[in-house]
């Protein structure tokens, strides 16, 4: 065997033992519970979350924009008619 | 698909509490993973934490379709995830004790120190290198897995190992 297939045996020798001797580790307890509490942060779920009583109350917003046009047209009217000018009642003078 | 696909597709439907299976069957050997390439326990459960985060938003967006291996998909994020940690790493100051609290008992202290040796040797590798390295003669990954995970060609693979694998040799025999 050559000097160069020595070092490659060695090498993979020395990396499955630090393979074996690692083997047993794992996530520590409460890891998973720490996960979905981080989880429950992610603004991305609570976005979801508000979308769909959102989409409920859009009807309820439709109607309640549409309601304010029509009360802000009629203040506007009354507006209108309590600052005209009678232009009838001018006299027009020279 | 794996065993996962059907807790995937419910995460995906909004039922956040599926994705505790994926988390509970995917955990350790990904956080495993981590402190092979990272050298420690707690900086892995870290970026194992943020990488599922990651694939829970792509889940959630749609970004992942689904028809993919789950535990191939989160392997590619982990790795990802601790090769940045790794150049963020170099790119600060080592901390003088990176002991971990947990290792309490004997078995525990065993595997912190062969994870510090390890780290040890492959310190003066680039995170891909490192990356490679660990998941092809640690984690026993084969060549067209690690293509897949690190996304690049096999050819880029056996690059990365040639390389690394020849630097440790140097590194041997300068000492």
């Amino acid at each position: 065997m050559s000097p160069e297939q020595d070092d490659a045996n060695d090498m993979q020798a020395r990396f499955s033992a630090f393979s074996a001797r690692t083997a047993g580790i794992s996530a520590r307890p409460g890891f998973s519970d720490r996960v979905m509490a981080r989880l429950q942060r992610e603004p991305a779920s609570g976005l979801l979350e508000l979308r769909l009583p959102a989409w409920r109350l859009l009807p309820v917003g439709v109607l309640a924009a549409a309601l304010a046009l029509v009360w802000a047209a009629s203040a506007s009217s009354d507006v209108n008619e309590a600052l005209a000018v009678g232009y009838d009642d001018v006299e027009l003078q020279w | 698909m794996d065993n996962l696909g059907e807790a995937v597709q419910r995460v995906r439907s909004g039922d956040t509490a599926a994705f505790q299976r994926i988390v509970a069957a995917t955990s350790s050997k990904l956080v495993r993973l981590g402190a092979r390439m990272l050298g420690n326990v707690s900086d892995a459960e870290d970026v194992v934490q943020e990488a599922y985060v990651k694939a829970y938003r792509a889940l959630i967006s749609g970004e992942f379709d689904g028809r993919a291996n789950v535990t191939t998909w989160l392997y590619r994020i982990v790795t990802n995830q601790a090769i940045d940690a790794m150049r963020g790493r170099a790119r600060r100051p080592k901390p003088t004790d990176t002991a971990d609290e947990s290792a309490t008992d004997l078995a525990s202290a065993e595997q912190h120190l062969a994870l510090a040796e390890l780290s040890d040797w492959m310190s003066e590798l680039p995170p891909d290198q490192r990356a490679a390295l660990v998941l092809k003669a640690v984690e026993g990954l084969t060549s067209p897995e690690i293509a897949e995970i690190l996304q690049c060609s096999e050819g880029a693979v056996e690059q990365r190992l040639v390389r690394a694998r020849t630097a440790l040799r140097r590194r041997s025999e300068t000492q």
